[in-house]
């Protein structure tokens, strides 16, 4: 759908509100993977963030007459993904998958199952500010963070991942 | 340098809008104590950013119909006034609610043919009006024999009066007509009732039920025989209603057999007032509703010059007097009804119906006579 490539997030909301299923298309179609990679960030689980994705685009075309109200329509969009994430619960860490600890596959998992170890709360804004290159004010409204708070809570996060990823994971293909 | 401290920095080289990041970005990718830090900060995004799954066609194509559904089901209650059955005619609650939407559309197509049929022989006969309202008194007949003919419905009584209107007696009005408050069970007895005066006239009366009344004095402007005075009562109905012309009648050219007559017909043991003072032509009592004593007053509109039939039966079905059978109009024809039959007889005390049909309507009320 080319022609709705040149308008805004917020005007493709705008028309969703206004009942134009191509509009909300587009939308998803442009935020929707990175809604799912937070799933699946947040989560470690595909199957479960998947769950989520379907449950949240619904939830958002409920929600879509007043979702650019007041700020960014992203900012709305990972608000509900991180309360999402914050009811689910976290699955257990995923043991990483035998092969080639090189491989993309292995350390993909590992950066998951690292993630895991992270609090909810870190690995949020680790995973809104780091990942998914979220402004620390917008990560701010979506925790519903004290300015300042989500700079600081990515920083903590980051840290807990490098230290959990160790330096074997960093040498295996990483510099 | 701590974990914490690179980490903050990183992220500000990052995030942050300062115009000389880059110029300290290349400071940091010279000095070798940072470079590996910072690389791998750039590496671990890549890294996810190249494993982060996407939504494939499947879970988008399931999302929009969900969509799609939502907002059509959101529409539908907006109509609806209710959830419930939006999501039932959606098809929601599984295979159960599907045949109960199935046979709710098929109960709706079936309705809207029915109206539709309605709305065509109304249109046919120039019979689309709705008089429940005062204010509709004003309607085109298209259905006459001389073409389109403007016709202004009589409309001479106050709200009051309008709300003491007597019963519908027309079978297509009643049906539709959402003034009714009487359960179906009284509609079916007005039904049997009419069926058994028609079928009594027509064993009784023989070829010469349309030979000029005896007893009846009528004209365009006639009054009724002699006033026999407390000798009935006039009194009010017992609900409002309003009078919709018969659209089979108007296509005639003269009055036809009897129909089936059908309307809420109240069998009263006290009063009886014959009025269709809604704003359609129809009855009109002298007393304008209320009990009274003396003859009573019946005034039929006619909007142009036409056979009416105006009698009344015993409750065997029994014609005890005929007060008009001919031509009359156009205008008012005023018909007083006393307590005396086609002989001068005075009638027992007792309840009678007394019918009146013309060609835009039938109508029958019951009168009691004490």
């Amino acid at each position: 759908m080319p022609v709705y490539d040149q308008y805004s997030d917020e005007q493709l909301v705008a028309a969703a509100g206004d009942d134009d299923l191509g509009a909300w298309e587009a939308f998803l179609r442009r935020q929707g993977q990175r809604l799912l990679a937070f799933y699946t960030r947040m989560t470690g689980d595909e199957e479960l963030s998947r769950e989520l994705w379907v449950r949240s685009c619904n939830e958002l075309w409920k929600q879509r007459a007043t979702l650019a109200r007041g700020g960014k329509v992203v900012t709305a969009v990972f608000s509900l993904a991180t309360r999402l994430c914050a009811k689910t619960a976290s699955p257990a860490p995923q043991r990483s998958p035998k092969g080639d600890p090189s491989s993309l596959e292995s350390r993909s998992a590992g950066l998951r199952q690292a993630l895991l170890g992270i609090p909810v709360r870190t690995r949020a804004a680790l995973c809104l500010c780091y990942f998914d290159n979220v402004g620390f004010r917008e990560a701010e409204r979506c925790l519903g963070a004290a300015p300042g708070e989500a700079r600081q809570l990515c920083a903590e996060g980051y840290a807990d991942l490098i230290r959990a990823l160790g330096p074997a994971f960093m040498n295996n293909g990483l510099a | 340098m701590s974990a914490l401290s690179e980490a903050l920095l990183f992220l500000d080289l990052d995030k942050g809008k300062d115009p000389l990041l880059e110029e300290r970005r290349g400071a940091l990718i010279s000095d070798p104590r940072l470079r590996p830090g910072w690389l791998r900060y750039q590496a671990l995004q890549a890294l996810a950013l190249e494993t982060a799954p996407a939504p494939n066609e499947k879970m988008l194509r399931a999302v929009m119909t969900q969509c799609r559904r939502e907002g059509v089901r959101r529409h539908l209650s907006a109509i609806a006034g209710g959830d419930e059955l939006a999501r039932e005619i959606l098809l929601d609650t599984g295979p159960k609610s599907r045949g109960l939407a199935a046979w709710i559309l098929g109960l709706l197509l079936l309705g809207a043919l029915g109206l539709g049929w309605i709305v065509f022989q109304g249109g046919r006969a120039g019979m689309g009006l709705d008089t429940h309202s005062p204010e509709a008194s004003t309607a085109l007949f298209t259905g006459g024999p001389s073409g389109p003919v403007p016709f202004e419905f009589p409309v001479q009584s106050p709200p009051a009066e309008a709300a003491l209107a007597g019963p519908v007696d027309d079978a297509s009005a009643s049906d539709a007509d959402d003034v009714h408050d009487e359960p179906p069970a009284a509609r079916q007895a007005s039904r049997l009732l009419s069926d058994h005066l028609h079928e009594a006239e027509a064993r009784e009366q023989g070829p010469d039920r349309d030979a000029p009344a005896a007893g009846a004095e009528a004209s365009g402007t006639g009054q009724g025989s002699g006033a026999d005075t407390n000798a009935h009562t006039v009194a009010k109905p017992r609900r409002a209603a309003a009078i919709k012309p018969k659209p089979t009648a108007m296509a005639r050219p003269a009055p036809s057999p009897i129909p089936a007559l059908q309307a809420g017909l109240t069998l009263s043991s006290d009063t009886l007032l014959p009025s269709a003072s809604s704003g359609a032509a129809g009855l009109t009592p002298s007393a304008a509703g209320q009990a009274q004593a003396g003859p009573l007053d019946i005034t039929v509109d006619m909007p142009r010059r036409h056979d009416i039939d105006v009698r009344l039966f015993t409750l065997a079905g029994k014609p005890a007097r005929i007060l008009a059978s001919g031509a009359f109009g156009p205008g008012a024809v005023h018909l007083l009804l006393d307590a005396k039959d086609d002989t001068g007889t005075a009638l027992a005390p007792g309840t009678y119906y007394l019918r009146v049909m013309t060609p835009w309507f039938s109508r029958v009320e019951p009168i009691q006579i004490h």
